[in-house]
C-alpha cells in the first residue's frame, strides 16, 4: 500500500519529506550543543592489574575504590597540575588565600546539578569536611590537623579556618578532596565501610553496569561543562597480571593504560608505530635514604662519596630500561618544578667521580685495607645493606647495580631483598642501614621536601617515623618549610624553595637516584586529545586522579 | 560405622586445628593491613589517622587469645569479616564472586584429567609391552614434569597470541553482560578451554601412570586369570573384572583431588588472568588481609576435609575388605 | 595445581600395591630373620638381579643419565662457564649467539652462565628438601605405624592435618610472611608441605608389617624397638621409600620453582625459578625473547622426566608385575599374564 505513491514524483517528494522529519526529530537528540562527530565512541581503560572488582565506590577507600569514582564521578574544588604546578578553577569558580594564610575562601561555581538532579551548593562542602573531621580514619591528608573550623555564608561561598598558616593545604584541601552529596550522605552510618554501590556524583559520568571482570560507565546529561563529555562511554576491564595486559594492549583492544611495560617500543609501539604511543614523565624522585643516627652516615663526606660512586646512568639505562633518567642534585622534580629550580644549580648534574670519592674518603680517615675494603681509623669496615622489596624487579636490579658500584670503590655492599611488610617496618622504625625507596610528590617541591624533611615527620629509632626516614632533623630546614607554607606570596614561597636546595645540594640528607615515572600508553586510533609531551595539561596515567577526569574530558574521537 | 564415625571426628578436629593455623600465622608476623594502605599512600598520614584505620580494619592490639576467641566466634555466626583488599567488601562477598570461576574451571578440568587418564592407563595396560605402552608414558610424564605456568605461558603465547586460536584473557567476553544465556555461557566455555587444556596437560600423566599400574597389577590376579580361562571375551574381562578393581585408589585419589581444586588454581589465574580465589589469596597474603586470607584457608579447609571425608565413604562403600579389616 | 597431582598420583601407586595385592602374591623379598644365611643370599641375588635388569631398561638407565648428567653440572659447572652470570651488559635481550650460546636477558646477562650456575642452586635445594622430606616421613610413619595405639592416633592426627592444607597456598602464605627471603625459607616450606603423603604411605605399610612373623620372632628374642623398626622392618620398605624420595625430590623442584616464579624466593640468587622470574617479569615471551624463558623450562622438565623414569625403575623393581615382558617370548597378552602369575607363585 504505501509503494503506490512513490511510483509518482508526489511520492518521492512524500520520501524526502518524511526523510527530513526523521532526520529533524533526531538531530537533537545527538548532541545539543554540536553537531559535531567528535561525540561518541566507547572508551577502554586498564589502570592497573588489580583482579577482579567489588562494587566499592566510596572515595575514602583509597586502597580498593574503583578507578574513576575519583575525578569521573566525583570532583575536586580546584585541578592542580602536577605537569607544570598550575592551578585551575573546578567546582570552586575562585578562591582566595588571605595574607596570613589562615583563612581560605572559596566561591563555588553556579548551575552545577549532581547527577540525581539535586543542586550542588556549599552545604555539600562543609557536609564533606565535618563528615573526615568526624571520621579520622578517611583523613588520609590529615586536613583537621590543620583546619579549624569550616563555614558556608551563602549558596556559593565556603569559607575554611585555619589553625596555622599553610598555603600547601589548598593541594589537599582543594585537589584531593572529593566532594560528596549531602543529601544521600547523611543518612550513611560509618562512611568508613560504606561501600557505595550506586554513586551520585557531580561529575561528567555515571555508573551504568558492574560485573566483577567490568564495569561500565556512561556519560552525565547533567554535567557542568556544556557540550562535555565527548566520550560516551568508559570500560574497565579487569586483569590479574601485567602479562594479560600487556597482551591486550599489544593487540590493540585497550586505549589507555598505565603498565610498566619492559622495552615498551618492542611491545608496544613497533605493533602500530602510528597510533601506538607512550609518556613517561618523572613525578617523584627515587631516593638512596641513609640512617643518618647510625655510623658513619652522618659523615657528610660519607654520604658524599656514596652519591659520587653511583652510576646514574646505570640505573637509568640498565636497571630501568631507559625509562627513569637520573634524577637532578637539587630533588626537584624536572621539568614539572622547572619554575622553582634556582639559578644556582640551573646546570647542576650527577657525574661519577672515583677520584673525588677517594679523596673524601681519605680526608674523613678510612685507608683502604687489604681486602679493599676501606676501614677507619677505630678498624672497623665501611659495609653496610640496602632493603629493597623484592617483588620490585627494577628496584632490585637498581639495589644490585648500586652494590656493584659502591663495591668497586671499596665499600661492602649487600642487597637486602625482603617482604614489603619487613622493608617498610624497617623504614618506619628506622632499623635499616639503607633503603632505596620513593618519595612523595606534589604540585610544588614542598611536599616531597617537607615529606622527606621536616622533623615533625620523623621519630626517634624504635618509633614509626611518618615519611622522613633518614631522621633528618634540621633548624634551618624547617625553618625554610615553615617559611613556604605560612606565605601564600610565590617570591617568598621561592626564596625558600631556594633555600632547601641549597641543603640538598651541599649537605644531601638523602641520596636523589633516578626519577619515577609516570606509566602512561595510549592510542590515538580511535581518541585523539591526549596529553604528551608537548601537552603536558594534566598527569597523564589512568591511575592518577582527579587527572583521569581532566583527560577523559579532553579526549574525543578521531 | 564406628569407623566412619571416628574418621568425621578427627575431621572436625582437623579443621579447628586448620583454622587455628591459619588465624596464628598473619599475626606471628610483624605488620599489620593500615599500614600497607599508609605505605600505599606514601606516607601522608597522620598518627591519629592512622589508629582509625587500624580499627576500621579490625587490626587489633588485643590479646591473642581474646582475638582467638573473638575470631572464632564471629565464625560460628558465619561472618568472615571484612576485607582490607578490598575494603569495605565483606570476605564473603568477595569468595562469593570468585570461588564459582575456580570450581567451574579446575573442577571440569580435573575431572576431564581424571576420565582420560583413567581411560588411557587401561587402554595402555590393556596394550601392555606395545608400541603405545612404550611410548604414551613416558611422554605424558615429561609432560607432566613441566612447571605448570611455563607450560601455561608458552601455551598462551603461542595458541593465544601468535596463532589467536583462543582468547588471551578473562573469564568471558566482557562485552556480554553475566547471565544464564547462551552468549555468555558459550564465551565462558571459550574462555575455559586453553586455562582448561594446560590443567589437563599437566596432569592426566599421574592419572594414567596410576591406573595403568593398578591395572597391571590386578590383571595378573586369580580371579581375573579365572575369567579368562572361562572363555569371556577380553573387553569383558578388561572393564568389568580388571579395571573395575583397579580404579579403586585411583577414585580415592580423585576425591581427595576434588579437594584440593578450591586452592589449587592460583598460576592458572596469574597466567591466564582469570577470575578465581587463588589471586585473591595472592593479593591477601600482599596486603596482610588476614581476613580475606582466613576465610580463603576456611573454605579450602573444608573442602578438603569434606573431599576426605567423601573418600573415606566412598572406599567404604566400595571395597567390603576395608569394612572387615578396619572394624 | 600440579604440584598436589604429581604426588597424589606417584602414591596411588604405591597405595594401590598395599590394599590390592592379596598377602600371598608379595615379592619374593620378605624373609624372616632367623634364615640368615637364606636372607643374605637372596639379598644378593636380588642386588644382581637389580644390575641387570637394569642394562636391560632404557627408561631407568635414561633417568639416570639425566639426573647424572644434571648433578655433574651442578658440581663442575659454574667453574667452566665463561661469563660472569651476574654481569650486566650492553648486549640486551640478544638471541642466541657464538657469543652468548643461550643468549643475553634484559639487562646483557649470559642465559647459558645463568641457568649452569642455577643448576647447583636449583638441585641442591630440590634434593635437601626431597632428602628432609623422606627422612622426616620414614621417622613419623615408621614410628606411627610401628606402636599403634594412641603414638598412632596422635601422629595420625598431625600428618593428616599437613595433608589436609593445600600445599601452595600454605606454601604462598609462608614464604611471604618469612622475614628474609632466600632458599632456606624456601627449602623449609617445601619440607613442611612435602613429608606428610609418604609419611602415611610408610605407616600403612608398616602397620601390616608389624603382624609379620620375624617381627614377632625379632620381639620375641628381645631385640630393641629401636633395633626392630629401623634394622627389621625398614629395610623391607627400601623400595617405597625409595620411590617415596624421588617423588619428593620432583615436588621440591617443581614447587621451588613455583615459588620462585611467583616472586617468594631470593630474586637476587641466580636459579632456575628465579631465571623464570626474571623473564617473566621482564614481559620475556612478549618480547620474543624465548630463549630466556625457555632454558630454565626445559632443564626443569628434564630433571623432572629424568627423576620420573627412576621411578618407573623402582616400582618395576618393587612389583615384578609392572615390569616389562619382551617382545616376541609370548603371542598373546593372555598367556603373558598367566606366565607372570605363575612365575610369582613359584
Amino acid at each position: 500500500m504505501l509503494s503506490y505513491p512513490f511510483r509518482h514524483g508526489l511520492g518521492k517528494v512524500f520520501a524526502l519529506l518524511s526523510l527530513l522529519l526523521v532526520l529533524a526529530t533526531l538531530l537533537p537528540a545527538c548532541g545539543s550543543a554540536s553537531n559535531n562527530s567528535n561525540y561518541g565512541g566507547t572508551l577502554t581503560v586498564a589502570p592497573s592489574p588489580t583482579g577482579d572488582y567489588t562494587r566499592n565506590f566510596n572515595v575514602f577507600a583509597s586502597g580498593s575504590v574503583l578507578s574513576g569514582t575519583q575525578g569521573l564521578i566525583y570532583e575536586t574544588l580546584l585541578f592542580f597540575n602536577r605537569e607544570d604546578g598550575s592551578v585551575k578553577p573546578w567546582l570552586a569558580s575562585s578562591y582566595h588565600l588571605s595574607n596570613n594564610a589562615t583563612t581560605i575562601t572559596f566561591k563555588l561555581r553556579s548551575g552545577v546539578k549532581w547527577s540525581d538532579g539535586k543542586p550542588f551548593t556549599s552545604a555539600d562542602v562543609v557536609f564533606t569536611l565535618n563528615l573526615i573531621h568526624n571520621h579520622p580514619a578517611v583523613d588520609y591528608s590529615s586536613l583537621w590537623n590543620v583546619i579549624k573550623g569550616v563555614s558556608a555564608p551563602d549558596d556559593q561561598t565556603v569559607i575554611v579556618t585555619l589553625k596555622q598558616p599553610s598555603s600547601p593545604l589548598l593541594w589537599y584541601l582543594g585537589g584531593q578532596t572529593y566532594i560528596l552529596p549531602q543529601h544521600l550522605w547523611s543518612n550513611v552510618s560509618n562512611p568508613v565501610t560504606y561501600t557505595n554501590p550506586n554513586p551520585v556524583g557531580t561529575g561528567p559520568y555515571l555508573l551504568k553496569s558492574f560485573s566483577p571482570q567490568l564495569y561500565v560507565f556512561d556519560r552525565n546529561p547533567h554535567f557542568w561543562q556544556p557540550g562535555k563529555p565527548y566520550i560516551n562511554e568508559i570500560r574497565y576491564p579487569s586483569f590479574n597480571s601485567n602479562t594479560s595486559a600487556d597482551l591486550l594492549l599489544s593487540q590493540g583492544s585497550v586505549d589507555w593504560t598505565g603498565l610498566f611495560t619492559p622495552n615498551v617500543n618492542k611491545t608496544f609501539v613497533s605493533r602500530d608505530p602510528v597510533h601506538n604511543h607512550y609518556w613517561f614523565p618523572p613525578n617523584n624522585v627515587v631516593t638512596l635514604y641513609l640512617n643518618l643516627t647510625k655510623y658513619p652516615f652522618n659523615t657528610l663526606a660519607v654520604r658524599q662519596a656514596i652519591s659520587a660512586a653511583i652510576d646514574r646512568n646505570k640505573l637509568y639505562n640498565v636497571g630501568e630500561g631507559g625509562y627513569e633518567p637520573p634524577a637532578h642534585p637539587t630533588a626537584l622534580v624536572l621539568p614539572a618544578n622547572k619554575n622553582f629550580l634556582s639559578p644556582t644549580y640551573a646546570n647542576a648534574s650527577f657525574a661519577v667521580d672515583t677520584a673525588k670519592v677517594a679523596s673524601l674518603l681519605q680526608g674523613a680517615g678510612f685507608r683502604k685495607g687489604n681486602d679493599g675494603i676501606y676501614v677507619d681509623k677505630s678498624g672497623k669496615r665501611l659495609a653496610f645493606n640496602i632493603n629493597v622489596v623484592s617483588g620490585w624487579t627494577d628496584w632490585v636490579t637498581d639495589s644490585q647495580i648500586l652494590a656493584s658500584n659502591l663495591q668497586a670503590v671499596g665499600m661492602d655492599v649487600k642487597v637486602n631483598t625482603i617482604s614489603f611488610n619487613a622493608y617498610y617496618g624497617s623504614l618506619q622504625t628506622g632499623t635499616f642501614d639503607t633503603a632505596i625507596s620513593w618519595t612523595s610528590p606534589g604540585p610544588t617541591p614542598y611536599f616531597l621536601y617537607n615529606s622527606m624533611l621536616a622533623s615533625t615527620n620523623t621519630a626517634p629509632i624504635g618509633q614509626p617515623a611518618t615519611s622522613n626516614f633518614e631522621r633528618w632533623s634540621d633548624p634551618t630546614t624547617d625553618r625554610l618549610l615553615q617559611q613556604y607554607t605560612s606565605s601564600p606570596d610565590p617570591a617568598v614561597q621561592q626564596e625558600a624553595i631556594a633555600g632547601i636546595q641549597k641543603i640538598m645540594v651541599e649537605q644531601l640528607p638523602t641520596i636523589p637516584l633516578i626519577y619515577g615515572a609516570t606509566w602512561y600508553e595510549y592510542s590515538t586510533a580511535h581518541f585523539v586529545g591526549w596529553p604528551d609531551q608537548q601537552h603536558p595539561y594534566a598527569m597523564p596515567a589512568p591511575y592518577a586522579y582527579p587527572d583521569e577526569e581532566i583527560v577523559v574530558l579532553n579526549l574525543h574521537q578521531a | 560405622m564406628r569407623h566412619l564415625l571416628r574418621r568425621f571426628g578427627f575431621y572436625l578436629v582437623a579443621l579447628w586445628a586448620s583454622i587455628t593455623l591459619n588465624f596464628l600465622i598473619p599475626r606471628l608476623v610483624p605488620g599489620n593491613p593500615a599500614q600497607v594502605l599508609i605505605a600505599r599512600l606514601q606516607g601522608r598520614i597522620d598518627p591519629r589517622a592512622e589508629h582509625a584505620m587500624e580499627i576500621a580494619f579490625g587490626v587489633s592490639h588485643a590479646s591473642l587469645w581474646r582475638q582467638y576467641f573473638e575470631y572464632l566466634g564471629n565464625l560460628l555466626h558465619g561472618n568472615l569479616g571484612i576485607s582490607v583488599t578490598y575494603f569495605p567488601t565483606p570476605v564473603a562477598t568477595v569468595i562469593g564472586q570468585d570461588l564459582p570461576w575456580t570450581l567451574l574451571l579446575v573442577g571440569t578440568a580435573i575431572v576431564i584429567s581424571f576420565v582420560s587418564g583413567t581411560l588411557l592407563g587401561i587402554i595402555v595396560a590393556w596394550r601392555r609391552g606395545s608400541r603405545l605402552d612404550a611410548l604414551l608414558p613416558p611422554v605424558l610424564t615429561f609432560l607432566s614434569a613441566i612447571p605448570y605456568f611455563w607450560l601455561a605461558l608458552i601455551m598462551l603465547y603461542l595458541l593465544g597470541f601468535v596463532l589467536n586460536w583462543f582468547p588471551l584473557s578473562g573469564g568471558y567476553e566482557l562485552s556480554i553482560a553475566p547471565g544464564w544465556t547462551p552468549d555468555f555461557m558459550l564465551s565462558a566455555v571459550q574462555h575455559a578451554l586453553l586455562p582448561a587444556l594446560t590443567i589437563v596437560i599437566s596432569s592426566i600423566a599421574g592419572w594414567m601412570l596410576g591406573m595403568r599400574n593398578a591395572m597391571m597389577t590386578t590383571l595378573s590376579e586369580d580371579y581375573v586369570l579365572m575369567a579368562q580361562a572361562k572363555g569371556l571375551p577380553e573387553r569383558r574381562v578388561m572393564l568389568t573384572y580388571a579395571a573395575r578393581n583397579a580404579i579403586l585408589p585411583n577414585i580415592t585419589g580423585f576425591a581427595l583431588s576434588l579437594g584440593f581444586v578450591v586452592g589449587g588454581a592460583l598460576l592458572t589465574e596469574i597466567v591466564f588472568s582469570y577470575p578465581g580465589i587463588g589471586f585473591a589469596l595472592l593479593q591477601a597474603v600482599q596486603n596482610s588481609d588476614y581476613a580475606l586470607l582466613q576465610g580463603i584457608f576456611l573454605i579450602i579447609a573444608v573442602a578438603v576435609l569434606g573431599a576426605n571425608f567423601l573418600a573415606d565413604l566412598i572406599y567404604v562403600a566400595l571395597d567390603p575388605r576395608v569394612r572387615e579389616e578396619r572394624s | 595445581m600440579q604440584l598436589n597431582e604429581g604426588k597424589t598420583k606417584a602414591r596411588t601407586a604405591q597405595l594401590m600395591r598395599l590394599l590390592v595385592l592379596p598377602k600371598h602374591n608379595r615379592p619374593a623379598n620378605e624373609t624372616t630373620r632367623v634364615d640368615n644365611i637364606q636372607h643374605t643370599v637372596q639379598r644378593e641375588s636380588r642386588w644382581r638381579t637389580a644390575a641387570n635388569w637394569l642394562a636391560g631398561n632404557p627408561k631407568v638407565a635414561f633417568g639416570l643419565g639425566i639426573v647424572g648428567f644434571f648433578v655433574l653440572v651442578a658440581i663442575l659447572g659454574p667453574i667452566i662457564i665463561q661469563h660472569n652470570p651476574n654481569a650486566f651488559s650492553p648486549d640486551v635481550l640478544q638471541p642466541p649467539s657464538a657469543a652468548h650460546w643461550l643468549g643475553t636477558t634484559q639487562t646483557g646477562q649470559d642465559v647459558f652462565a645463568q641457568v649452569i650456575v642455577g643448576t647447583r642452586v636449583s638441585l641442591l635445594l630440590g634434593f635437601v628438601a626431597g632428602f628432609l622430606a623422606t627422612l622426616i616421613s620414614v621417622i613419623i610413619g615408621l614410628t606411627a605405624g610401628y606402636f599403634g595405639g594412641l603414638v598412632d592416633d596422635l601422629l595420625s592426627l598431625f600428618m593428616n592435618i599437613f595433608l589436609v592444607v593445600p600445599a601452595l597456598p600454605l606454601a604462598v602464605v609462608l614464604a611471604a610472611y618469612f622475614p628474609f627471603r632466600g632458599p632456606l625459607p624456601v627449602a623449609i616450606i617445601v619440607t613442611i608441605t612435602g613429608w606428610a603423603w609418604g609419611a602415611r604411605v610408610l605407616r600403612a605399610q608398616t602397620l601390616s608389617m608389624r603382624r609379620r612373623e620375624f617381627v614377632q620372632a625379632a620381639r620375641a628374642s628381645g631385640e630393641t624397638t629401636f633395633r626392630i623398626i629401623f634394622s627389621e622392618i625398614l629395610p623391607n620398605e627400601i623400595a617405597i621409600i625409595a620411590a617415596g624420595l624421588v617423588g619428593t625430590v620432583i615436588y621440591a623442584v617443581l614447587a621451588q620453582v613455583g615459588l620462585e616464579f611467583l616472586g617468594l624466593g631470593d630474586v637476587t640468587i641466580i636459579s632456575w625459578g628465579t631465571m623464570f622470574y626474571w623473564a617473566q617479569n621482564n614481559e620475556a615471551l612478549l618480547l620474543g625473547a624465548w630463549w630466556w624463558f625457555l632454558a630454565p623450562g626445559f632443564c626443569v622438565a628434564l630433571l623432572g622426566a629424568g627423576l620420573a623414569f627412576i621411578n618407573f625403575g623402582i616400582d618395576e623393581l618393587a612389583n615384578p608385575r609392572l615390569r616389562k615382558e619382551r617382545r616376541g617370548r609370548f603371542t598373546a597378552p593372555t598367556a603373558d599374564l598367566s606366565a607372570q602369575a605363575r612365575k610369582v607363585e613359584a
